[in-house]
């Protein structure tokens, strides 16, 4: 278990912290998915890989929050979606930010802002090298649904490395 | 077809992203996350939550009598178990048996190293290996044949690495992480 925690814990912190969470909600909610993992560890079956098993109690410990925090608010609006994103579009760079990897931090913080799930939700594939089933059981959505949600991703990504286009394609 | 192409283009994006090609946007993209991901929990203190849950578990256990908490860590053990390479004197000792697909995690300061050698190692005693690096994490599909040959038994049991009953085994050897920065 205090390995489990160890090697997880502060990733999913974080996860928390980037849905707007305070410290003392993402902590509470640390606790809570430990605290389940803890309980529902008898009844893991094994047919998941132990990342997915953990991020998705994680996640689901989140939604159960929010949703008892902001009943009057669908899901989705909860999470985040829909607004402008003109608000968080990242500045043309200048030419002190003549560097890819600044750029591409650049423009993918300014999207975690406006589509915090999106974007750990590719944090994660990224990371944990999930495969579209995978990401699909953390994000209770089928494979179809999300086949369509990663290519929404790369749509809702694309205005904001703009300004990297230029690396991205050399 | 348009469609189609653009279909296409998505898994191709997202098989960079997901680490499976290492060509493409999306694979660039992945590196730069794998940065982000590993600096964001750099910034995360979790010495105090660790703690707090200790004391939650005894509770827990203090609630739910020992056999609930016996039968919960070793389920932990039994799918996941987490073991640090050195020092091997204080590791566990038990005899799991698994069925089926198994996955065991292996924590490690030289993890690609532990993984190459494993791979070498099975490979040359002619057992079937897949490997599947990601970020951090390089993961060993091995296909095992029964009965498992006693070279091949030894070299996963000097690892401590249980061997399942049947079926495939797949470890993953995982950089362990650098300690959290002070606030």
């Amino acid at each position: 278990m205090e390995q489990l925690f160890h090697l997880y814990a502060a990733r999913i912190k974080a996860f928390f912290r980037h849905h707007r969470m305070s410290d003392e909600e993402a902590a509470d909610l640390l606790q809570e998915t430990f605290i389940k993992v803890y309980r529902s560890a008898g009844t893991f079956q094994g047919q998941s890989k132990v990342s997915t098993w953990i991020w998705t109690i994680a996640r689901n410990c989140m939604l159960d929050y929010l949703r008892t925090k902001k009943s009057h608010e669908s899901l989705d609006e909860i999470l985040e979606e829909g607004g402008s994103i003109d608000a968080w579009l990242v500045e043309p760079v200048n030419e002190e930010q003549t560097d890819m990897k600044n750029c591409v931090q650049r423009g993918f913080s300014s999207f975690a802002m406006a589509f915090p799930e999106r974007a750990h939700a590719m944090r994660l594939a990224a990371f944990e090298g999930w495969d579209m089933d995978e990401l699909a059981g953390f994000l209770s959505r089928t494979p179809a649904a999300t086949r369509e949600y990663i290519s929404q991703c790369r749509k809702k990504l694309s205005p904001f490395l703009e300004p990297c286009r230029a690396w991205l394609e050399a | 077809m348009i469609q189609n192409k653009a279909a296409q283009d998505d898994l191709a994006w997202f098989d960079g992203l997901s680490g499976k090609t290492e060509t493409g946007q999306g694979a660039l993209l992945r590196r730069e996350l794998c940065e982000i991901e590993r600096a964001d929990a750099r910034q995360e203190d979790t010495a105090h939550d660790w703690q707090r849950l200790q004391f939650a578990m005894r509770r827990e256990q203090a609630r739910s009598g020992w056999h609930v908490f016996a039968m919960a860590a070793s389920a932990l053990i039994f799918f996941s178990t987490v073991y640090m390479f050195k020092p091997i004197s204080e590791l566990p000792k038990e005899d799991a048996v698994m069925r089926g697909m198994a996955e065991q995690v292996m924590v490690s300061e030289t993890a690609a190293q532990d993984a190459g050698q494993l791979e070498v190692e099975l490979q040359r005693l002619g057992v079937k290996v897949f490997r599947h690096s990601t970020a951090e994490k390089i993961e060993l599909h091995i296909r095992l044949t029964y009965p498992v040959q006693d070279k091949v038994r030894a070299a996963l049991e000097t690892r401590i690495i249980p061997l399942p009953e049947q079926g495939e085994l797949t470890v993953l050897f995982i950089q362990s992480a650098p300690p959290a920065m002070p606030k």
